[in-house]
């Protein structure tokens, strides 16, 4: 049971005692999720999640809390009590005013101490290292994870509290939704390193267009694709500039926010794959064109709204949307640095170990090293052949696949489901996962209503993917129909119509990025994957969350 | 400190000089000394009144009609009794000595102004300020008439407000010793007051101008919805400017001034052009310097000379408490944690 760690297994009996409801995170790490990741998840991750409103002297919540229940990873919300509130609150108006006052600069801080030592980490001799600089790298790195969680929530939580905070000042000021097109525009058009990768993706795109090699890419298939290329002169100059690209980002992997899926480093054919399907959609179809338009007309945008804004409240807009344009940044960036780069560095070191172990015996499978503990990985780095780890892989793969079964049954929540207002309202970050529902379906006359959306409508066909496996399927100009996006699944928002997901809230990744590109779509409706075919029309309108099938 | 008895050039005079000549001419010295413009005038020392006091025997029948008339607690008795003794004190003449040294004084003004007969505000100064409680007198002319004046005011320490404000404050109601500031009137194209910080919101970082045609007589009275600016301090940039609807103004008339209707042109008009503004503003600065914290200021632009020259200042001092200002960031989080 929850793999060795009978402390993060659910107990009905007491967790639903001292928590409202529990919530199934679906967002990033769909289920079930492998024991290497739940001990780094549960040990950094959810010390992040308590650090960051610790550190902030937060009133309203200290955190998250998390169980595992059938390999799904489940969250609820730490309350503090009134008494708590009252104590906390002075030190966090204090914090909260410097962050206010320049809300970029708290992940901008992070930024450097994160990328000079990831880039180091990245950068070790794994094949080459002594079995005791592996061990002392892995010390390192996992515990540099710490730290790169605590980058993680602290501006997660500032930030994350200027944007719901902004969406209500919009609301009242100016009658202005998040489902409004001029939410978007007001928070699109900024500089992010994530998205410059996938601009890069399109600029090495447009090279193989540009040098003639658009048949070539169309022609072959994913897996023959380089040695096609490689048999003419621009072919080959052309797979050059691909190589340094996947040099400089090969720390990038499809399911980055997991340790399970390869780099890019590991499997260069994974960006090929997105590559491919940009050469052969062509140019100007792709989102990340938009670009200095969005930017345009986000500024033109700032001016004409503040004008409306009666003067006395001008300062406190002005500050607040701040915020909230910083907290949008922050949520697809951050994600380079903590589950691409910091994840990456994890994976890299215990896939080195697997490989280890494998060759002197003592696993079968270099992979077998996700069903590990971290310590257990160091017990056996340490003292290598003198232990058996197979008895531990086996078992725990065993229960790892027994919960694989399970995909798509586990209950979206745990307890009382009408709580989940209540604990958004006390943490304002749990948005991301969860948002009470706007309607019911029969009620508004559509097939799935979301509890958010990003605006537009848009019509076409569907194309329903269940996980990342299908995530290859998705072809230029389908509506794309999944459980959850994470983002991995960035380049695809780049050629799709539109997205449609199960879960989320109104911080979620899809929402984000959908707006980045100027896609409509709607979260959280629940059973768009059960509702919905692959090839049926279907109509989706993020500006009322709805959508419709249409055959 | 040039000192003539009981009369003291406004410029000589400082802060210290409050228990001496009053608040609002001690200020008015302290603001000669850092350069800005005041009007031309004299004060006449708490002394003299004393000193009137003493030479006219009337100390005496002062206290009688205090002890016969006692009671503020109803406004028929306490009109009664502030009636009594004004009429007892303006029934007195001024002792030679002080009514010769203020007439030399005014003479001298007269002199420098290049004027025969100058026109002149009559002002009280208590040594605690105590706001529209007691009178002023504009456009005086004539030593006669400011002698009249001096005594008017000295009596308008007994009007039934003036006491009763001295009661609430647990000040000494029939003592009430003032100095009195005889200044050249500002023939003012515009005035009113510039408070230093926004009374209402606490905000020290802006400052916040009431103007209206004519004298200040109408803003610092009410009776009119004034033109309103407001300043921030810094870059001295015009935040915000309201230009109300102006229906009167005070302006000078024969042995005093009145409220008229002011000339359907100019009420809709900005009292201030932003260059006047952000000159006040500037002086505004300095003054909140000097005096160390938030100022309440009279100010006046002069219709005859043009910004800068034009602008004087008639008054100043410390504001009441602000409340406890909320800023932009404050309300943020107050909507961060409803």
């Amino acid at each position: 049971m929850a793999f060795d760690w009978p402390i993060y297994e659910f107990d009905e009996e007491t967790d639903l005692k001292h928590y409202k409801a529990w919530v199934l995170g679906t967002q990033w790490y769909p289920p079930p999720l492998v024991p290497l990741f739940v001990d780094l998840h549960f040990t950094h991750g959810k010390y992040g999640m308590q650090y960051a409103p610790e550190m902030l002297s937060d009133p309203k919540t200290k955190g998250w809390d998390w169980r595992l229940m059938k390999g799904g990873w489940y969250l609820s919300v730490i309350e503090t009590t009134e008494e708590e509130k009252k104590q906390r609150e002075p030190a966090w108006r204090e914090k909260m005013r410097k962050i206010l006052e320049n809300p970029r600069a708290i992940w901008e801080n992070y930024k450097p101490a994160l990328r000079e030592k990831l880039h180091a980490f990245l950068g070790f001799d794994y094949s080459g290292a002594s079995d005791i600089d592996l061990v002392n790298h892995w010390l390192e790195v996992w515990n540099f994870n710490k730290y790169v969680q605590e980058a993680h929530f602290y501006p997660m939580y500032a930030l994350g509290q200027g944007n719901i905070t902004f969406r209500r000042l919009l609301k009242q000021l100016l009658n202005i939704t998040p489902a409004d097109p001029l939410y978007s525009e007001l928070h699109s058009g900024f500089e992010n390193e994530y998205t410059k990768i996938i601009e890069k993706m399109s600029t090495i795109s447009d090279l193989a267009i540009d040098l003639d090699l658009q048949g070539t890419f169309k022609n072959s298939s994913p897996d023959e694709l380089l040695n096609n290329l490689s048999k003419s002169e621009n072919g080959r100059k052309w797979i050059g500039h691909f190589n340094a690209f996947v040099k400089e980002h090969g720390f990038m992997r499809r399911r980055g926010e997991e340790l399970c899926t390869p780099t890019w480093w590991e499997d260069k054919e994974l960006p090929l794959y997105d590559i491919q399907r940009f050469v052969t959609a062509g140019k100007g179809i792709r989102s990340v064109e938009m670009k200095p338009k969005l930017v345009e007309r986000r500024k033109a945008l700032e001016e004409e709204l503040l004008e409306k804004v009666p003067p006395e409240e001008r300062e406190m807009f002005q500050k607040l949307m701040a915020c909230s344009q910083a907290s949008s940044v922050f949520s697809e960036e951050h994600t380079l640095y903590v589950e691409m780069m910091g994840f990456s560095s994890v994976r890299l070191t215990a896939m080195e170990f697997g490989r280890r172990f494998t060759a002197r015996g003592i696993m079968d499978d270099p992979e077998d090293v996700m069903y590990l503990h971290h310590d257990e990985i160091l017990h056996g780095g340490i003292i290598q052949e003198r232990c058996n780890l197979k008895k531990l892989t086996n078992k725990r793969k065993a229960e790892y696949q027994g919960y694989r079964k399970l995909e798509g049954t586990l209950p979206m929540v745990l307890g009382d489901p009408s709580k989940i207002g209540e604990l958004v309202d006390a943490d304002v970050i749990f948005a991301v996962n969860a948002a009470p529902p706007i309607a019911r379906p029969e009620e508004v006359g559509a097939t799935l209503v979301g509890c958010a959306g990003a605006p537009g409508v848009a019509e076409g066909t569907a194309m329903v993917c269940m996980g990342e496996e299908e995530m290859d399927k998705v072809v230029p100009g389908v509506i794309l129909v999944t459980p959850a996006t994470t983002a991995s699944w960035t380049p695809v928002f780049n050629i799709v119509k539109a997205v449609v997901t199960d879960g989320g809230g109104y911080l979620t990744h899809a929402l984000i990025v959908a707006r980045e590109f100027g896609i409509p779509a709607v979260v959280g409706t629940q059973e768009a994957t059960q509702k919905i075919k692959s090839g049926q029309r279907i109509k989706v309108d993020g500006n009322l969350c709805r959508v419709w099938v249409l055959d | 400190m040039e000192e003539r008895g009981f009369i003291y050039s406004i410029e000589a005079l400082r802060k210290e000089d409050n228990d001496l000549v009053g608040k609002k001419c001690a200020n008015l010295g302290e603001l000669a000394r850092i350069g800005v413009m005041v009007p031309q005038g004299f004060a006449i020392c708490v002394g003299a009144w004393e000193r009137f006091v003493q030479v006219t025997g009337i100390g005496r029948a002062m206290k009688r009609l205090f002890e016969e008339e006692a009671g503020l607690d109803t406004p028929s008795k306490g009109q009664r009794m502030s009636q009594a003794m004004r009429e007892l004190i303006e029934a007195q003449d001024l002792p030679d000595e002080i009514g010769q040294a203020i007439k030399s004084s005014y003479r001298e003004l007269c002199r420098k102004a290049g004027v025969s007969q100058l026109s002149v505000a009559v002002r009280s100064a208590g040594a605690v300020s105590m706001p529209g409680a007691m009178e002023t007198y504009l456009n005086i002319r004539g030593e006669d008439e400011v002698l009249k004046k001096v005594l008017r005011v000295w009596s308008s320490a007994y009007t039934y407000r003036a006491m009763l404000y001295r009661h609430h404050q647990h000040l000494s109601v029939d003592y009430a010793p003032i100095g009195v500031a005889v200044l050249q009137l500002v023939d003012a194209k515009s005035a009113g007051v510039l408070m230093t910080a926004n009374p209402t919101s606490g905000n020290t970082a802006e400052m916040i101008i009431e103007s209206n045609w004519g004298l200040g007589e109408s803003v610092v009275s009410g009776v009119m919805n004034p033109d309103r600016f407001s300043v921030a301090k810094d870059g001295l940039t015009i935040s915000s400017r309201v230009v109300n609807r102006k229906m009167k103004r005070v302006i000078p008339k024969e042995g005093g001034a009145e409220l008229v209707d002011t000339p359907v042109e100019l009420q809709e008009t900005s009292s201030l052009t932003d260059d006047e503004v952000r000159e006040l503003a500037k002086a505004g600065c300095r003054i909140e310097s000097h005096f160390g914290g938030p100022t309440d200021i009279e100010w006046a632009y002069d219709a005859g000379t043009s910004c800068p020259e034009s602008l004087y200042f008639l008054q100043a001092r410390p504001m009441k408490p602000l409340p406890k200002y909320r800023d932009a960031v404050d309300k943020i989080l107050d909507m961060m944690l409803r």
